[in-house]
């Protein structure tokens, strides 16, 4: 299969955009809320791939739209895309710019639709247990405010402070309780869609027939921009339950991972570390990590000066050669990390107190037939009080000479182990690998591997970076593994897709985008093959 | 597409289709019966007939899928199992129980159908999982009406675009002709528990409808003369005690007695998919209702469901595009 694809990059240097577009969008949007000023530009130019910042470190970007439109009702939205539409502008729906594949970059210049202030709460209602809000909404305010009603979505992404509702949907998304309470798409009661044409349509479940949602869900804004979400709440769960266990090895944890979600249990946070991420996770202090999510994205889109890595003392700089070093070496550095045996399980045990105690217990005793040793409560304690830290870990890697992403997968039972192994042996001339084990369902679970590679300059980070993820999503693809749980496709996997829909699927994606989105404006360059 | 009258399927095209399906065409009345024997003479007759402008599902060109009546071995790792779109259901669900798995609570019509009117019908081969309605498929492989093969990955969940294979769940072949699909089952309950709760039918509809919220789902339910509801609980695991002690909490809570009763007869009737929202005019209704594939969002009836009460919502229009999109406007006959 093709590598990555290539991104046309401009230099970083943005300046002022389209101000014909913009008088022209003046006719369908109040004024104040079209920008085409550099930093909006800048800032609709790109979202968390970690690419991205490799290429900033080389002082290119990618190309930023021509102009950065804020609606802040569905009729704004269908007024743009109507505009769009009749114009042949492209038009790329943006949340808070989370996404980790390059969903929202845009490779053709045209508008930024910015759904931020789309972010009301239309209804809360807690005796169906559902709320319906708008794609702009952030999800730390929003869980916040259902917090103190007694209520939860139980969606926790790690980008859970910088990334929107609309997001969350578009791209398919997961939380860290997914395994209690479910993906979003299993959330999912209704959507509010404008379609290309800049037709409204209400959608809701449950469904006779051919459930249509589905095909919005994971659509990337192709098909149509999500203004509003109808989702599931839950009652706020009466106790939380941490807990961990140590297997002699992986396989074994495995098993009695398996064996859990096969047998009904749902603990709401299911995470079996792999023998090196079990040392890091073991190794982990107390401290250091926020007890809230990282406060926004420009926390995360740190960015390095050009030329290199920043040094900025002695100690620093050595630690960043040490580092680049160590990954230049990944071969080996890999085949150390497979002389480790023990994993770590982590698990989380919440909902209502009897029944969520009487799992936990059903579970130590499931984990002792498969030789788990019980480490009390501490190592789940530790991983609920350093879930967001890994956010402010990764811009620091690049920070110091090194690139770092992640990659999650998944399979059914019988192939995960086998997967496992097949990434790992793939990548790792390529780049250090680790990896957990989450979002575990009765037939199967997602691998979450983290990849790490040198980069002394940044070109040769980003060889290094195409290399590994090639090796990686090739052999998820031999595998039969599907090649996102939850992060979604953007530009980074598009090359897979097509392998993975197979022809049929992509016929009825290009049906489904011809029936939509007939002028073909939605989020071009992305997902179709 | 256009539409294609018998008359006008010459014998070179009746021959032709012959050769693809394996030798199964037979005239029945004004309609050509096409029975492939195997997947590839169903991929290939589907093809063939694509290519000339002939499509599966009118009135005269009818495709039987009797042939396609394989049921798989069962992966007892992932609890999926792999069947063509003409194995009884019943046939399924037999060879999972052998492996103490099932398909889960479902109405009559889907016990009595094949895969294929289960997962192309009105149903779309959804299941409640705790509580959860989600597919009940792993994946699909089908024909599209242009005679592309589709063939979906099987996996845990995907965020791999949308899931393009829900346009055949449901779609009564609107979009293409499905001839296999990797069901997914659940764990067989060990044991279960029937517990009859009798009381005021607002607090009957109220105590079945926390249980859904909080998905502490029976397997079935059944309402009795608005005063009377049966239901199912697994009752093997000390966990699942738990539950039906909650379960009986709650009822005295509500003020409504609660005692052991016998399994209820195999539910028969009319069906319909209700919204949750529907369950107290279901219970005040009265008569003699079964409820199956219980979700927090709907579940079905069986049996005496007034005609009065919400029904599940439709998304057909939509997928009417998308085929047109994919295929052009459907033919009135042929």
């Amino acid at each position: 299969m093709a590598g990555v694809p290539e991104v046309p990059l401009v230099p970083r240097a943005v300046g002022h955009g389209d101000a014909a577009l913009a008088a022209a969008l003046a006719q369908v949007l109040p004024r104040d809320r079209i920008s085409v000023s550099p930093g909006d530009r800048e800032e609709a130019s790109r979202d968390l791939w970690p690419k991205t910042l490799l290429w900033l470190r080389d002082g290119r970007t990618p190309p930023p739209p021509d102009a950065v439109c804020r609606p802040r009702s569905v009729d704004e939205v269908a007024a743009v895309v109507r505009f769009a539409s009749a114009r042949g502008v492209p038009v790329v729906p943006h949340g808070a710019g989370s996404g980790v594949c390059g969903g929202t970059l845009h490779l053709a210049g045209g508008i930024a639709l910015d759904l931020r202030g789309l972010d009301r709460v239309r209804r809360i209602d807690g005796e169906a247990l559902e709320i319906e809000v708008e794609a702009g909404a952030l999800g730390w305010p929003l869980e916040q405010r259902l917090a103190a009603q007694g209520l939860t979505l139980g969606h926790y992404p790690s980008s859970i402070a910088l990334s929107t509702v609309g997001g969350w949907v578009a791209a398919r998304g997961a939380g860290q309780s997914s395994s209690r309470y479910g993906k979003i798409e299993d959330l999912l009661l209704g959507l509010e869609v404008v379609l290309g044409t800049g037709e409204v349509v209400r959608l809701d479940r449950p469904v006779e027939g051919s459930d249509v949602i589905e095909l919005f869900c994971g659509s990337e804004g192709t098909l149509g921009v999500i203004t509003a979400a109808r989702l599931r709440l839950f009652p706020a769960p009466e106790v939380q339950l941490p807990r961990g266990y140590r297997f002699s090895s992986l396989a074994r944890a495995l098993g009695a991972l398996e064996d859990l979600f096969r047998r009904g249990l749902r603990p709401s946070v299911a995470r079996l570390y792999d023998p090196f991420d079990t040392r890091v996770a073991l190794g982990a202090g107390a401290g250091g990590g926020p007890a809230l999510p990282p406060p926004g994205r420009n926390a995360l889109r740190t960015v390095p000066e050009r030329g290199g890595a920043r040094r900025t003392s002695v100690v620093r700089g050595a630690r960043a050669a040490a580092l680049q070093g160590a990954l230049s070496l990944a071969l080996p550095m890999n085949a150390a990390a497979g002389l480790l045996r023990a994993s770590l399980l982590v698990l989380v045990h919440e909902g209502p107190a009897a029944e969520t105690r009487a799992e936990a217990a059903r579970t130590r005793a499931i984990a002792a037939e498969h030789g788990g040793q019980d480490l009390g409560e501490a190592p789940g304690r530790r991983w609920l009080q350093k879930r967001w830290a890994v956010a402010y870990e990764l811009p620091a890697m690049f920070d110091a000479g090194a690139w770092v992403d992640t990659c999650e997968v998944a399979t059914s039972w019988g192939g995960v182990l086998e997967l496992y192994r097949a990434i790992r042996k793939a990548v790792a001339p390529h780049a250090f690998v680790m990896a957990h084990f989450s979002h575990a369902w009765p037939d199967g679970c997602s691998i979450y591997f983290t990849f790490a590679g040198a980069a002394p300059t940044a070109r040769a980070g980003a060889r290094s970076y195409d290399a590994a993820w090639r090796a990686a999503l090739d052999a998820a693809a031999r595998a039969g593994a599907t090649i996102t749980h939850h992060h979604g496709v953007g530009v980074l996997k598009r090359p897979w897709l097509a392998n993975e829909l197979g022809e049929g699927g992509v016929a009825l994606l290009r049906a489904a985008k011809r029936a939509f989105d007939p002028a073909g404006v939605l989020n071009p360059g992305k997902l179709l093959p | 597409m256009m539409a294609v009258p018998l008359s006008r399927f010459s014998e070179t095209t009746i021959d032709a289709l012959s050769r693809a399906a394996g030798g199964g065409v037979e005239v029945r009345g004004a309609r050509l019966v096409v029975t492939p024997r195997s997947l590839d003479d169903a991929r290939r007759v589907i093809a063939f007939a694509a290519g000339r402008g002939l499509w599966f599902g009118g009135e005269r060109l009818v495709l039987d899928r009797s042939g396609l009546c394989y049921v798989g071995v069962v992966d007892a790792r992932a609890m999926w199992i792999r069947c063509g779109a003409g194995a009884p259901v019943a046939a399924v669900e037999e060879a999972l129980c052998r492996a103490r798995l099932t398909l889960g609570s479902q109405p009559p019509s889907v016990w009595a159908g094949t895969v294929a009117d289960w997962l192309e019908g009105p149903y779309a081969g959804r299941r409640a999982m705790d509580g959860r309605l989600e597919p009940g498929v792993a994946s699909v492989e089908a024909v599209l009406h242009d005679g592309t093969p589709l063939a979906t990955r099987a996996a845990p969940r995907s965020a791999a675009g949308p899931a393009v294979g829900q346009l055949i769940l449901g779609g009564s072949g609107r979009c293409g002709v499905l001839l296999c699909a990797t069901l997914k089952a659940r764990p067989l309950p060990r044991q279960l528990d029937h517990l009859a709760l009798e009381g005021d039918a607002a607090q009957l509809a109220r105590w079945l409808h926390e249980a859904l919220q909080q998905l502490l789902v029976p397997v079935e339910a059944r309402i009795v003369g608005g005063r009377r509801l049966e239901v199912a609980c697994p009752a093997a695991g000390e966990d699942e005690i738990v539950v039906l002690q909650r379960h009986r909490r709650r009822a005295r809570e509500l003020g409504l007695a609660t005692s052991r009763c016998d399994p209820a007869p195999p539910p028969s009737g009319a069906e319909a998919e209700l919204p949750a929202a529907a369950l107290p005019g279901l219970v005040r209704a009265g008569g003699d209702v079964r409820l199956v594939r219980m979700a927090r969002e709907s579940v079905i009836a069986v049996g005496d469901v007034p005609a009065s009460l919400p029904r599940a919502a439709s998304h057909g229009d939509l997928l009417a595009r998308v085929a047109t999109a994919l295929v052009g406007p459907p033919p009135g006959t042929g």
